[in-house]
């Protein structure tokens, strides 16, 4: 499913199950997992092992790109500590309503939320111009450190 | 044609031609002028009145063209005249550009090599005669006629053969009877060029032509086995053919081993050393002359002699080694090529030869000379490779001389020929000679290592090969360490006084407290030296290898049952091997410990890699015999468990412990002492599974499961699956009650995906005997692994985890090991899983950025793995052992049809671009197993639906026995892939019979003789005989075995007329 989004959106409060981060060590991280670079969730799109010296210690090198901003970060950390992952988690919902530049928006228990900008750029003008033309829509949306936004939209299956 | 226009055409052409804005018109003019029918005429014209050089090429190029399409159209005597007529242009006409002239040879050189079968004996005879009045004449004649030798030389060899629209049977019957008949006069008349011109004592043209003719004609290939790398735009690098020695025939032994001709070898060297470029020629010519062989060499008496005056050629050119400064450009040339030449020498004749020449000791023991001043030289300049490349050159010569010094001396007395008696007492000398030399080299080599560690350390910031020190000293190494075992007692001494003296010197450094600046660096020299000496240790105490029971090194036996009666204290192989295990114990530290930052993950590796030396644990004789052998398995074992501990964020260290890991699963006794030990490992390795980099957790799975699987003791291997079930939480994982709301949780997803990872790594672990145990650990999952897929619809990692898990369980299970409802099951369970991958895919759309990843679409590639891995599988009964009707090809071919279904429509264009290597492998698979469903179809049931779909097959079954048949005819043909070319080829034979014979209707009518066609329509017939007319039930590998065979015969016969090149 497509992280990267263009645009920005904050909000005070986010739907979270436990604790924003959890630490884990360097060397474990995944690529394409998640970790949090200068306070931003961001999604591991290369990493490499380094070593200064034939006989020094292990780093490991990153390069990820924030989940909101789509802006790249790079890191390095000996391979042995530990750094911040972001709980990150994906919905599905039910597009209701485009409205002033918010989404109007339901889960699969009925609850509506319209709280969800529309994003800017390129997804934004896809779920308008899709919404417009009558479709029944399925936005993705992605939350992580009380942050929240639409990242990808797709036409409902039909059954 | 108007043949000034085409001049003034021609002329403005190649001016424009420079022009980038009207080069593509100049091209296009160029290229109607060489198509233009009858330009030949028109060409001389040009030749004549132009005095550009650019239109000289061309025209020359279209007059070989001209010629080569319309040969048949020109009369014997027109090709004659075009002969000549270049012929005298190039020696009269004066002021010509090089290139020109180049060309103009060329052409010349295609026509008689066009003509060559059309020409009488004598014709062609007076050819070269007319060519060889030139060069004995002397002068700018000479120049002219040699330039005309390499372009024929070019043209008749077998690797620059240039493209002329016949067959590879002219090709090679040219060569052949070029090589017979003329090539040796032209050798001769070279020889007396040299001869004549070096009293001038200068380097002139004619030299240079001629060390360079002598070149080609040392490189040539004289057998007559046909083997044609042509073409001048493919030529074979020269690398390629430096590695070849010449296979002389007899027919040149009084010529090129006339002692004055061998000698004045040398002679020329000395003179022609003094041009780098020549030089480089002359010695290239040397090396070659050191290494000849076949027919020439017949007979000990001639080698002898033949070594004998090689000998003394090297003496002279080791006398002026102390002429050449060392730093000059020309010494790293002549030291290699010199070191070459002995060493091909040496490889060439054989030892007992060597030993009765006269001053073989003698020039041996100033080759060792050279050889320790070569190991000096690596470490006086860093950058310097040529001593490097002559070391390894005359470490070669050393093994190779050493060789018959580990074999047993044939009892005295004993019936032997005259010159094995003989030999007996030399090589009783030459072992004593070879023993002093090996002590010199191992010492001087261990010396320089240690001293090169500075350089290194040096060097590091640029350091970025990527290549491992055992990769890059691998071969020299595994030489050092044969020639260590040759003096066994001194090498292990040496090496185990340095580790010793280095461990010491280790244990002083680490200490909790932090060093000094001065001690950092001390430090690092240390950490490099024990890294060289581990790698020494490690090569001359085991070779590597594969295998049950390695063999332990001879020598090393021997020395160490000579020393056993001293006890394991005299035992130099026990001691070396604890002073190994004493240094491990030293450097594993705890990792919260201060001093775990002074240890070196490099010297961990390498610690390993030295300890995975095949049996390097029970090579240590000594302690087995003692009963030690469980106590050192146990202390490995806390060695490797210590070293996970330290090194869990460093994946070369743990790469290389898995290694040892895996080692232990090959040998029985091995693997159950290992289990005794091994309960405390896997737990830690389990428990920390997430904590050590991603790429390595099935590796890690993987190698525990082998130990434990292949277990002999049920109740304890019950245990151990016991203790990875457990690990696995899948229960505390997946099935606890609240699962739904924090299966987002990333810390559950990393949870998920370990668990995934250890499913996949217990797949790999799949053998003989583990199959039934591992199947009914897995299977237990299949339901909630379709249901995860479900769960984590967006979660594509977690489904290219489980889609790699089926894959991998694919691709090793036995599934005739299985009991009998567990194909079903599969198929189900596959079914499922498909259907569930469906339905997450829809409607998903790809980023750009996933596919400019390294790896793209690795869900795509998991799944065509996993389609392609059931294919291969015995189920669907291409296997030899497939039971005869098992019921279950048909519902595994559903499964795969079905996974194609899923499959295409999740494939876009993109897609196709990436992974070729699957995709080739999944589409001969699908040609198999199209086969395998068209002879399930009895011919009464073509009529209904299946036949129809039978029938839209054919076409592209039909193109495809098209262009594999053309291919396998027409093209440059790769061994390597015949054998692929019959797989598919039998099927398709066999099912599309009727276009196979048309192709081979149309393939013969091309041949232009009947003579010919029948010859082909007899090996295609032959070919034919091979694949029967009803079609066996089952494609076995013999079946494709007996067919593979036909096919190459098949091809060796008619590839020799039916290529065009």
């Amino acid at each position: 499913m497509a992280d990267d989004s263009h645009h920005e959106h904050t909000f005070e409060s986010a739907e979270s199950g436990g604790s924003l981060t959890f630490p884990m060590q360097c060397s474990a991280l995944r690529k394409n997992g998640h970790v949090v670079i200068k306070g931003r969730p961001c999604k591991i799109v290369d990493m490499s092992t380094s070593k200064t010296g034939k006989h020094g210690h292990a780093k490991v090198n990153l390069v990820a790109l924030d989940i909101f901003t789509g802006k790249k970060y790079e890191d390095m950390s000996p391979s042995t500590h530990n750094m911040n992952v972001p709980n990150v988690s994906r919905k599905e919902l039910q597009l209701l309503n485009v409205d002033d530049g918010y989404l109007s928006l339901m889960d699969t228990d009925g609850n509506i939320r319209d709280d969800i900008k529309l994003p800017e750029g390129e997804i934004g003008e896809s779920i308008e111009e899709q919404f417009n033309e009558g479709k029944e829509l399925i936005v993705t949306v992605l939350s992580a450190m009380g942050e929240e936004a639409a990242i990808a939209v797709k036409e409902a299956p039909r059954s | 044609m108007d043949y000034s226009a085409a001049l003034q055409q021609l002329e403005a052409a190649c001016a424009d031609f420079q022009l980038p804005e009207k080069r593509a018109a100049a091209e296009q003019t160029l290229l109607e002028f060489k198509r233009t029918p009858n330009v030949l005429p028109a060409c001389r014209f040009v030749l004549e009145h132009s005095n550009t050089p650019l239109v000289q090429f061309h025209t020359a190029l279209a007059v070989r063209e001209s010629l080569i399409h319309e040969y048949a159209l020109l009369s014997k005597q027109d090709v004659a005249d075009v002969r000549d007529y270049i012929f005298s242009l190039c020696y009269e006409r004066v002021g010509l550009e090089r290139f020109v002239l180049r060309q103009l040879m060329h052409v010349y050189a295609v026509i008689l090599k066009r003509s060559w079968m059309d020409l009488e004996e004598p014709e062609r005879g007076q050819a070269f005669a007319q060519l060889n009045a030139l060069v004995q004449a002397g002068g700018q004649g000479r120049t002219v006629a040699l330039a005309f030798y390499e372009a024929i030389l070019d043209e008749f060899s077998s690797t620059k053969a240039s493209r002329i629209g016949l067959t590879l049977h002219y090709h090679q019957a040219c060569k052949n009877e070029f090589t017979e008949k003329y090539l040796l006069g032209i050798f001769e008349a070279v020889l007396r060029v040299i001869h004549q011109e070096m009293q001038t004592q200068k380097i002139n043209d004619a030299l240079r032509y001629s060390t360079l003719l002598l070149e080609k004609i040392f490189s040539w290939d004289y057998t007559s086995r046909g083997r044609f790398t042509l073409s001048r735009d493919t030529a074979v690098s020269e690398q390629e053919m430096a590695g070849e020695t010449p296979e002389f025939p007899a027919s040149w032994k009084s010529t090129l081993l006339d002692p004055t001709v061998l000698s004045f070898f040398f002679d020329a060297y000395d003179l022609l050393r003094h041009d780098e470029a020549v030089a480089h020629r002359a010695r290239q010519c040397l090396v070659q002359l050191s290494g000849i062989h076949g027919p020439i060499l017949d007979g000990d008496a001639i080698m002898c002699s033949y070594a004998t005056l090689m000998m003394r050629g090297y003496d002279k050119l080791l006398a002026i080694e102390p002429s050449i400064a060392r730093d000059s450009d020309a010494y790293g040339p002549y030291l290699l090529g010199l070191c070459q030449m002995m060493q091909r020498l040496v490889k060439t004749v054989p030892t007992s030869i060597l030993c009765e020449v006269d001053g073989f000791f003698r020039t041996m023991s100033d080759t060792a000379k050279l050889t320790v001043q070569c190991l000096r030289g690596t470490v006086a300049e860093s950058d310097d490779t040529w001593n490097m490349e002559a070391f390894d050159e005359l470490l070669d010569l050393w093994i190779t001389l050493s060789a018959d010094s580990y074999l047993p001396l044939v009892a005295q007395g004993t019936q032997e020929s005259g010159v094995v008696q003989s030999y007996r007492e030399d090589r009783i000398a030459l072992t004593k000679f070879l023993e002093g030399v090996c002590q010199h080299i191992v010492d001087t080599y261990l010396e320089t290592r240690l001293e090169a560690a500075k350089q290194a350390m040096e060097d590091d910031e640029a350091d970025g090969s990527g290549f491992s020190d055992q990769e890059v000293f691998g071969d020299q190494l595994t030489g050092i360490a044969r020639l260590a075992r040759l003096v066994p007692q001194h090498s292990l001494a040496s090496i185990q006084r340095l580790l010793i003296d280095r461990t010491t010197r280790m244990r002083s450094l680490l200490t909790p407290k932090a060093l000094p600046e001065d001690q950092q660096q001390f430090l690092h020299f240390l950490h490099e030296h024990i890294h060289w000496l581990l790698m020494i240790s490690g090569y001359v105490l085991a070779d590597a290898g594969q295998g049950e029971h390695p063999m332990v090194p001879v020598a090393l036996l021997r020395l160490s049952t000579s020393q056993a009666a001293n006890g394991p204290d005299g035992d130099q192989v026990v001691q070396l091997s604890k002073a190994i295990f004493e240094l491990a114990t030293l450097l594993a530290r705890d990792p919260s410990s201060a001093e775990a930052a002074n240890c070196s993950p490099l010297v961990a590796e390498t610690l390993f890699w030295c300890l995975e030396r095949p049996n390097l644990v029970l090579a240590f004789g000594g302690a087995e015999k003692s009963g030690h052998g469980q106590e050192i398995l146990h202390t490995l074992i806390q060695l490797v468990h210590q070293n996970v501990l330290l090194w869990n964020a460093d994946s070369d260290v743990l790469t290389q412990i898995i290694r040892l890991l895996n080692g232990f699963t090959v040998n029985a006794q091995l693997r159950n002492e290992v289990l005794n030990s091994f309960a405390q490992l896997v737990t830690l390795l389990t428990e920390n599974l997430e904590r050590l980099p991603e790429t390595l957790h099935s590796e890690v799975v993987r190698a525990m499961a082998r130990i434990i699987l292949y277990s002999r003791n049920i109740e304890r291997r019950d245990i151990y699956i016991g203790m990875l079930t457990n690990v696995m939480r899948f229960a505390a994982t997946v099935e606890q009650p609240n699962f739904a709301s924090i299966y987002q949780d990333s810390n559950v997803v990393e949870q998920v995906r370990s668990m995934i990872e250890m499913l996949d790594g217990l797949a790999q672990s799949i053998g003989t005997t583990s199959a039934p145990i591992v199947y009914a650990f897995c299977s237990r999952y299949f339901e909630p692994l379709v249901e995860l897929v479900r769960v984590y619809r967006l979660f594509p990692e977690v489904i290219t985890d489980i889609l790699s898990f089926f894959a991998s369980l694919y691709e090793n299970m036995e599934f005739d090991r299985l009991p009998a409802g567990a194909p079903a099951v599969v198929c189900q369970a596959t079914i499922a899983l498909l259907r569930a991958y469906e339905v997450a895919n829809k409607g998903r759309k790809r980023t750009v950025a996933e596919k400019e990843e390294a790896e793209p679409y690795p869900d795509i590639v998991n799944l065509i793995n996993m389609l392609t891995n059931l294919m291969g599988t015995e189920l669907v009964g291409f296997d030899d052992h497939a039971t005869e009707d098992n019921g279950c090809t048909a519902d595994v071919i559903e499964v795969v049809f079905f996974g194609l279904g899923v499959l295409v429509p999740a494939m876009d264009n993109e897609m196709l671009n990436v992974g070729p290597s699957e995709d080739e492998r999944f589409i001969s698979d699908l040609v198999e197993l199209q086969y395998d469903r068209l002879i399930g179809l009895p011919t009464e049931l073509q009529q209904d639906g299946k036949g129809a779909q039978m029938a839209a097959f054919a076409t592209p079954l039909d193109g495809f026995l098209q262009s594999i048949l053309q291919s396998l005819v027409f093209n440059d043909m790769d061994n390597g892939l015949i054998k692929s070319a019959s797989e598919a080829l039998y099927p398709l034979i066999c099912t599309r019979r009727a276009k196979f014979e048309e192709l081979v209707q149309s393939i013969v009518s091309q041949q232009p003789t009947p003579e010919l066609q029948q010859r082909l329509l007899a090996a295609f017939g032959a070919l034919n005989d091979t694949v029967p007319g009803t079609m066996p039930r089952h494609l076995n590998s013999t079946i494709i075995a007996n067919f593979y065979q036909a096919l190459t015969k098949f091809l060796l016969g008619a590839c020799g007329f039916l290529r065009i090149i």
